[in-house]
């Protein structure tokens, strides 16, 4: 007998769906729970939260940004690319997200380190040094979180009817104009599902950051690495760091209100 | 009277012995044995699997597992309940931190360290000592402050009048060593028995005695072991024997007293 | 504005020969069976996809020449209507029509006015503001007719424009769509599989059959004189081929057909239309010269007719009233008697370029 009404979850899904709900909430709770609320507030104003989190925001905002710049043309590259190499790109391009992030920082260190293949060569006629720096940082993030945003609008490019560019193309558009006035539009979604999980990954990212960039308040402390150090020396003062950080990404995601995460399902 | 006084002679002589002794229980009399799991300091990772392996070839029947960590880390763990048998770190206060929370017995200090600069193999920025590090476009890294070794550095810098501002300060002291040793920076700062324990990799300057800033290591039984015999043997064995003691020399670390 | 093009098209196994000329203010309809290359032709021309040999001009300046020069869609002033309009979702109706004067440059404001101007020649100024996800298929039809010709371009091809289209909507479109392309000054190309679009829209009908064009005459010439089965199918025609003298035309087969005109010899063909054939449940007596068993395959009726398909010697339809089938009770499978006169068949002949195939 069908009804209007909504359909009730059957009992093998809705435990199991409920086990998984509770287990991703539990830790946060746990978190809530163990929270030192007396000095919370102190601890997410003092200058090294503060500085922890400026400078997780800006360096994961520009990962971001450059993940976008350099990932979108590659995306491109591999959804209309008819070579036959295009599989193993696609497949070298998902590494970081299989290697541990210390190994992307360590592989990271031989190529843009002062001793790397071409960070040496940047040390030694420029005197360029990433490692240590902002700069570092921001490459350690783009690196791990790049491939998010590859894999999601490669896969907007790929569903794009390609129709809709032969009718600019007739209508006598250039192939900037396609690009901007119909491909780029028609892909929005798949790029700003890929542009979230980019900044996401980018701004828990800890592995690759302190291996590659170090670790030094207002230069390279991002927000894990606040909470690592944090742990060695007062786990009050993690716990209310960390708060910080999930209330920060709460607040973004509230924002973009799931509308970008949709086609994450999708893809 | 020869009867009292033998009694106050005999019960003096006992006292006088059990306060000789330096154990802080009597003798156990059943050999070790079963498993124990020791969580102990980074900086001891090379040298206590040599202790253990002595130890479980003069107690056969003994297992010992290693856990680890930076020694904040590692009472938490303790504190949080963790099943541990003996926890040994590289700060005094640390291990007051365990006692104090009620997790570990009485500590024993059974060696010392002393901190030394390691530097890329060829030492290429021209280090020679402490004041070698304030000097212009030096890269340094050090332990952050919150490490036993941090703290250590950061002593030994204001002992000496030697302001440094280190590009990184690394969460594990291996972590150091290993930007040492990549050569991503020009000094580091850590133990000496790290040193020690990576020579042909890295080159070192040694700090004299009268400069340098030593750090204590304590030992001591975790509360409501699984197996507190096999622990507290483990604890007077690192502390009291000479093969232990020897051990401990070969790789570096000082004598506790 | 002229445009030659005599070009080779791969299409999977089998190659595509098309050599036709268009002149300024002419429609041609392109006309053949599914997968003969219809669509092709016309992505050859809007520059969508290179020939494989041969070459097309427009005015004298080389497109394609299948080797270097290959002048792509933007740059040779054509405007096509896709199959499915292929409006841009994201856009408005205004939007749709202006992008093309936009992307030649003209400015936003100019081009939103002579976007309007397109649409109101298509009366749909109304829907301007509305997106494509919001229209029928019959207004979505005139703004991809609007977005085409916004451009003023010199060669404008319609893929099956009106195919998606329910009869009704079918019917009021080809009328405005008469209008709208006799005010055309440049070149039209129409591909349809529909007969009646190719009557009343096109000048000229191009037939493509099997990658050769078959047949290249204006409509009337097409119904009257078919030149293979499936044009006379096309037109619901009645067709036989072969060879013609002594007043009759032998087919392939060996069956013949008597014709009115004693004097005609050599490639024929012979035209009868369903009216003019007349069914019996017996073998007929009479003037009729020809008389054909058949056997009944389909009976269908259509308004006040029915029209009745036989297989004998070759495909057969009659068209007959609703009251002779009454009568007749015919139904499929059953052996039939066809009749007709040599006066109602008309015979021409058939030029070399549409050979009678060896499948006849």
């Amino acid at each position: 007998m069908s009804s209007t009404r909504t359909t009730r979850a059957p009992w093998f899904l809705l435990v199991p769906g409920l086990l998984a709900l509770a287990f991703l909430i539990a830790p946060l709770l746990a978190l809530l729970w163990r929270a030192p609320w007396g000095s919370v507030l102190d601890i997410m104003r003092s200058p090294v939260a503060l500085d922890a989190l400026r400078l997780s925001m800006i360096t994961a905002t520009a990962a971001t940004i450059l993940a976008t710049v350099l990932g979108v043309p590659l995306a491109w590259l591999i959804a209309k690319s008819q070579l036959p190499g295009t599989g193993i790109v696609r497949a070298l391009v998902l590494v970081p997200l299989l290697i541990p992030p210390v190994v992307s920082g360590v592989a990271l260190l031989a190529a843009f380190g002062r001793r790397g293949a071409l960070g040496g060569f940047l040390y030694d006629t420029f005197g360029v040094q990433l490692p240590f720096t902002t700069a570092g940082v921001v490459l350690a993030e783009a690196f791990v979180a790049m491939p998010f945003l590859v894999i999601a609008v490669e896969g907007g490019f790929r569903s794009l009817n390609s129709q809709f560019e032969e009718a600019a193309d007739t209508l006598g558009a250039s192939r900037w104009t396609i690009f901007r006035r119909i491909t780029l539009p028609l892909i929005a979604p798949a790029l700003g599902a890929g542009m979230v999980l980019c900044w996401a990954r980018a701004l828990g990212e800890f592995g690759a950051t302190i291996t590659f960039a170090g670790n030094f308040p207002g230069v390279t402390q991002t927000m894990p690495l606040a909470v690592y150090e944090a742990l060695e020396s007062d786990p009050s003062v993690a716990i209310a760091l960390s708060l910080l950080l999930i209330l920060i990404c709460v607040i973004v995601l509230v924002m973009l209100r799931g509308r970008f995460l949709r086609p994450l399902a999708a893809t | 009277m020869s009867k009292p006084r033998s009694v106050v002679a005999a019960s003096s002589a006992l006292l006088a012995l059990l306060a000789w002794s330096p154990a802080q229980a009597a003798p156990t009399p059943t050999a070790p044995s079963g498993t124990i799991t020791v969580s102990a300091a980074a900086s001891l990772t090379d040298v206590f699997p040599v202790i253990a392996q002595a130890f479980m070839k003069k107690y056969p029947g003994t297992t010992i597992k290693f856990n680890f960590a930076g020694s904040s880390t590692l009472v938490q763990q303790v504190i949080a309940g963790a099943p541990v048998d003996v926890l040994a770190t590289a700060s005094e206060p640390t291990m007051w931190t365990a006692v104090n929370a009620g997790h570990a017995g009485k500590p024993l200090l059974f060696a010392k360290n002393t901190m030394a600069i390691a530097m890329p193999p060829g030492n290429p920025a021209r280090i020679t000592g402490l004041a070698s590090l304030s000097r212009d476009g030096v890269l340094v890294a050090e332990c952050a402050v919150a490490l036993p070794c941090g703290a250590a550095a950061r002593d030994l810098l204001v002992k000496n009048g030697v302001t440094v501002k280190p590009v990184t300060l690394e969460l594990d002291v291996r972590a150091v060593l290993a930007k040492v040793m990549a050569g991503e920076v020009d000094a580091g700062i850590v133990y000496v028995t790290d040193v020690r324990s990576v020579r042909p990799m890295v080159s070192s300057v040694t700090i004299a005695a009268a400069q340098n800033v030593t750090t204590t290591y304590p030992i001591a039984a975790v509360n409501d072991s699984d197996n507190p015999t096999a622990a507290q043997a483990f604890v007077n064995y690192v502390r009291f024997t000479p093969s232990a003691q020897g051990i401990l020399r070969a790789y570096g670390f000082a004598k506790p007293w | 504005m002229t445009v030659v093009a005599d070009f080779a098209l791969k299409r999977g196994e089998f190659t595509l020969q098309i050599d036709l000329t268009l002149r300024a203010g002419e429609v041609t309809a392109i006309v053949g069976p599914n997968a003969a290359g219809k669509t092709s032709v016309l992505r050859a021309l809007a520059g969508l996809e290179h020939i494989n040999a041969g070459v097309i001009s427009m005015d004298g300046v080389v497109m394609d020449d299948a080797h270097r020069v290959f002048m792509p869609a933007r740059d040779r002033g054509i405007g096509l209507v896709f199959q499915d309009y292929v409006l841009f979702p994201h856009l408005s109706v205004l939007e749709n029509v202006a992008f093309g004067p936009r992307s030649h440059g003209v400015s936003k404001v100019k081009a939103r006015a002579t976007a309007m101007h397109a649409l109101q020649q298509l009366h749909i100024s109304a829907l301007a503001a509305r997106r494509p996800g919001s229209l029928s298929g019959g207004q979505a039809q005139r703004v991809a007719l609007a977005r085409a010709l916004a451009t003023a371009p010199r060669l404008l091809l319609l893929d099956e424009p009106l195919a998606a289209l329910d009869v009704q909507t079918k019917n009021e479109l080809r009328a405005s769509m008469v209008a709208r392309l006799r005010e055309f000054t440049g070149c039209s190309v129409i591909v349809t599989h529909d007969p009646v679009d190719a009557m009343l829209l096109a000048d000229r009908v191009l037939v493509i059959e099997a990658g050769h064009v078959v047949q290249d005459a204006p409509p009337a010439q097409i119904a009257a004189f078919p030149h293979t089965p499936y044009v006379a199918a096309l037109m619901s025609l009645n067709l036989i081929r072969g060879t013609a003298g002594n007043g009759e035309i032998t087919a392939a087969d060996g069956s013949s057909v008597q014709i009115a005109d004693p004097y005609l010899s050599g490639p024929a063909a012979a035209v009868i239309r369903p009216e003019s054939v007349a069914v019996h449940r017996a073998r007929p007596e009479g003037s009729a010269r020809n008389v054909w068993s058949a056997v009944v395959t389909l009976v269908q009726p259509l308004g006040d007719n029915v029209r009745i398909h036989m297989e004998g010697a070759s495909s057969m339809i009659a068209t007959v009233t609703a009251a002779a089938q009454s009568e007749l009770a015919l139904a499929p499978g059953m052996t039939v008697w066809t009749s007709v006169k040599a006066v109602d068949i008309r015979s021409y002949p058939l030029s070399s370029g549409s050979q009678v195939s060896p499948a006849e």
